[in-house]
């Protein structure tokens, strides 16, 4: 192609504290070209879009725009540029029309000082035919649909001129037919000369949506080429980085890791349970001593699920501990039938930051700690038993009375492991016990769920992770879309069968689970 | 600090009549309302909510127990008007912990309501029969040359600081106040834990509108008010005299002391008391801003 392309990217570099998140990355984007970018979480996607956006700035790599040289690029510049960003979140005021959130943050047109609705609803709806987006503008935002509101979302992004737009996985939360409905009004921007940057799990969707597609894996951009040389094998190929040929080599002496002894109930069992829009009817079992690897994309359903077993919110369906149904309404209801969780966002659901080391670690089980037959805490207890957990996973702190907050990531994590381990647990559901911690503290955590599987636990490890879940479980099952898709042993799996039952582009390989 | 501060100025000024036995005593007889209300409604701000009913509820509490006096025996008077504040706490801390109202706007409803229901009880009246003269010498009298209504004081914050900084209770309050998302997660009961804290608050308050009656020997309607703003100051300048800015017993205690003594201090040196409330505004924005700061150091 002979034309100037629109956005062109060399060379782009960023570094966050020492590690590489984009490694001389290279990315053009044509006019009126709908270009896919592709890669797992953690590749550097959203990286690469925030320094388009203007919120990072690269460490190395020149970018230029329609032609002309971009020296630095703030928020501000990048929209003078007529860079448009959607984010998942669509920032539309929900009892506003559309036309009003159309023209929000442009000029509204005015007489006499005051608001011309009538004009207002006109240029609206003008933008609103041009993308051939059939919404009345006097519509509220309330009344509309997610995806009705992600059209209205795309109009006020290319009201004010704009010609390149970034959509962040536009149709995660939509349903087919609304899919089909914004995936025509994508394609329509292009007779407009907009170019379109499209991020999508779907990978049957952007096949058949872009015509270019970049794939990036551990911050390097792997393959960058016409989306019809691709199919969604060659895809995923890329994205993990394993050649087709080696797929199923890796997997064949493999027995069951696990034998449970005959006899013994399963330490946890899901009997068709299902969490309102999120997991629908899913049945397993898991034995004591067994490290179940539980996994799927974002929206598969896999934190709520861990979730409905610890009580968190509410399920239909059965779930049993030790063969017998547990009534799981409260977290503590589960702590009685002595189920243990480790959230998957520490910041938020994890650490108490203000409250010291000791403090954090005994709070679960704060009763053992007090003298008989009263509610008053021995402090003296609480150390002791804080300092063996210091030395026994190697906690890193000025002491037992250390603020939460001055510990680093991967030790605040060992103290959230910590709490649940002076009690015997049945059950322990771990999820995305390692996100943000380094590699060290990260192989810690793997001894010591491994540790604990040994002494007869059974272990529900969450994790959108491949890698990690390979590593770690002995046996993987991959949720999609709330349903459970695929339940195998991990020796007989490979990360790349798994991924391709979580992406769903299995069917021709139903046969060998 | 700034209780040491404030003796030594006030001392300098009025070296006669504020450094002495009898106004230290004074002093502390006059904060001892003040602490308990305060003590209370620690409770509460522990786990992040406001409390903004305390005041109303004292005036409440007072006038409640005013009009049981002559109908009844005074010490179940005294406990119905009790069981009543507890009750009050109660339906406030359902309000904010279960229905999910935000805790300012919850218990300010609450305040006016309960001030509404007293107005209709007195018909604006101040109400002075029938209390027995037994229970007005509570106020009156001392124990060991110190007055009975600073050892209720004492004894009632000896209780809440045990009760918040070695029990489970008090633990999971402050978990609570610290990460409510982390504290659920540790299975905490957090619906429970708040009610209970508006609970705690709800007697404290009513202990307070019972024993201003007896240092009043009346019941006046809105009474007990002025407890309100006096408390939060209390406690937001014990929070600002503690390492992470985190509100504790102890520290109220202080805040209490510090506006006894200023108070006290003015009204010697004879600072006209409309100074009075410009320096209760001030310090309670004050404390809050530097309790504030010291919290948001530690994340």
């Amino acid at each position: 192609m002979n034309v100037e392309p629109r956005l062109e990217m060399r060379g782009i570099v960023k570094r966050f504290a020492g590690t590489l998140a984009l490694n001389r990355v290279d990315f053009c984007v044509q006019p009126g070209e709908i270009h896919a970018l592709l890669g797992q979480n953690g590749a550097g996607k959203s990286t690469l879009i925030k320094i388009l956006a203007g919120i990072y700035s690269c460490d190395e790599g020149t970018i230029r725009f329609e032609g002309k040289d971009i020296v630095s690029l703030s928020p501000h510049e990048s929209h003078t540029l007529g860079m448009r960003f959607i984010h998942q979140e669509l920032n539309l005021v929900p009892w506003f029309s559309v036309a009003e959130n159309i023209v929000l943050g442009d000029v509204y047109p005015r007489r006499l000082r005051l608001i011309d609705w009538r004009t207002l609803n006109a240029q609206a709806s003008r933008v609103l035919d041009k993308f051939g987006i059939p919404i009345s503008p006097r519509s509220a935002i309330q009344g509309l649909s997610v995806g009705k509101q992600w059209l209205v979302a795309i109009a006020r992004a290319l009201y004010s001129a704009g010609n390149l737009l970034v959509m962040d996985e536009p149709t995660a939360s939509l349903s087919k037919r609304e899919v089909t409905e914004l995936l025509k009004v994508v394609r329509s921007l292009q007779h407009n000369g907009t170019s379109v940057i499209y991020i999508s799990h779907r990978l049957e969707e952007v096949l058949d949506l872009a015509h270019h597609v970049t794939v990036l894996r551990d911050g390097a951009r792997v393959a960058s080429c016409d989306a019809s040389d691709l199919d969604i094998h060659s895809l995923t190929d890329h994205m993990t980085g394993r050649p087709a040929a080696s797929r199923s080599a890796v997997s064949s002496d493999s027995a069951p890791a696990h034998c449970p002894s005959a006899g013994t109930p399963p330490a946890l069992e899901f009997d068709g349970v299902s969490v309102s829009g999120r997991v629908h009817d899913v049945s397993f079992a898991i034995q004591r001593g067994e490290i179940t690897g539980i996994t799927g994309l974002v929206g598969s359903g896999k934190t709520e699920l861990g979730s409905a077993a610890f009580g968190l919110i509410r399920h239909r369906g059965t779930i049993l501990v030790n063969g017998c149904t547990a009534h799981l309404r409260t977290p503590s209801s589960a702590m009685a039938q002595r189920i243990a969780f480790v959230p998957e966002e520490r910041r938020r659901q994890g650490v108490i930051p203000n409250m010291t080391l000791r403090e954090n670690v005994t709070l679960p089980y704060l009763r053992s700690f007090c003298t008989r037959g009263t509610a008053v805490i021995k402090k003296r207890a609480e150390r002791q038993l804080v300092r063996e957990m210091m030395v026994s996973l190697d906690i890193k702190a000025a002491g037992t009375e250390a603020l939460l907050s001055t510990l680093s990531g991967g030790n605040q994590q060992k103290v959230v492991l910590s709490r649940w381990l002076h009690k015997e647990h049945v059950v322990m559901v771990l999820d995305e016990p390692t996100r943000g911690i380094d590699v060290g503290a990260r192989l810690e955590v793997f001894r010591l769920v491994r540790r604990l599987a040994r002494e007869g636990v059974g272990i529900l490890y969450i994790s959108s992770d491949i890698d990690e879940i390979m590593q770690v479980a002995d046996r993987v099952i991959v949720l999609r879309e709330g349903r459970l898709v695929a339940d195998l042993v991990r020796q007989a799996a490979s990360a790349q069968e798994v991924l391709d039952y979580c992406y769903g582009n299995l069917a021709q390989r139903l046969q060998t689970t | 600090m700034g209780l040491l501060v404030l003796i030594i100025v006030f001392s300098c000024l009025r070296p006669a009549v504020f450094p002495t036995y009898r106004n230290a005593i004074s002093v502390l007889n006059q904060i001892s309302l003040l602490g308990i209300i305060a003590g209370g409604t620690t409770a509460v701000l522990v786990m992040g909510d406001f409390d903004l009913s305390i005041g109303a509820l004292a005036t409440f509490a007072g006038l409640l127990v005013a009009g049981l006096f002559p109908i009844m025996n005074p010490f179940l008077a005294v406990l119905l008007t009790l069981v009543c504040g507890v009750a009050v706490g109660l339906i406030s801390g359902f309000l904010v912990a279960v229905v999910g109202i935000s805790s300012f706007v919850g218990t300010l409803a609450m305040s006016t309501i309960l001030t509404g229901v007293a107005y209709w009880y007195t018909k604006g009246a101040t109400l002075f029969e029938g209390i027995p003269k037994g229970f007005v010498a509570l106020a009156r009298n001392s124990v060991l040359s110190i007055p009975i209504l600073v050892w209720i004081m004492l004894g009632i914050l000896a209780i809440l600081h045990v009760v918040l900084n070695h029990t489970v209770v008090g633990r999971k309050m402050y978990a609570v106040g610290g990460n409510r998302e982390a504290a659920r997660y540790a299975g905490v009961n957090i619906p429970w834990q708040r009610i209970l804290g508006f609970m705690i608050a709800g007697f404290c308050a009513a202990l307070t509108g019972v024993l201003l009656v007896a240092r009043l020997s009346s019941a006046q309607p809105r009474a007990g008010d002025g407890f309100l703003m006096d408390a939060f100051a209390a406690i937001f300048l014990g929070a600002a005299t503690a390492k992470l800015g985190q509100f504790h017993i102890p520290g109220t205690l202080m805040g209490a002391l510090i506006m006894g003594v200023a108070l006290n201090g003015m009204t010697i040196v004879g600072v006209p008391f409309y100074f009075q409330y410009i320096f209760q505004g001030a310090i309670l924005a004050l404390a809050v801003a530097a309790s504030g700061i010291l919290r948001k150091r530690v994340l």
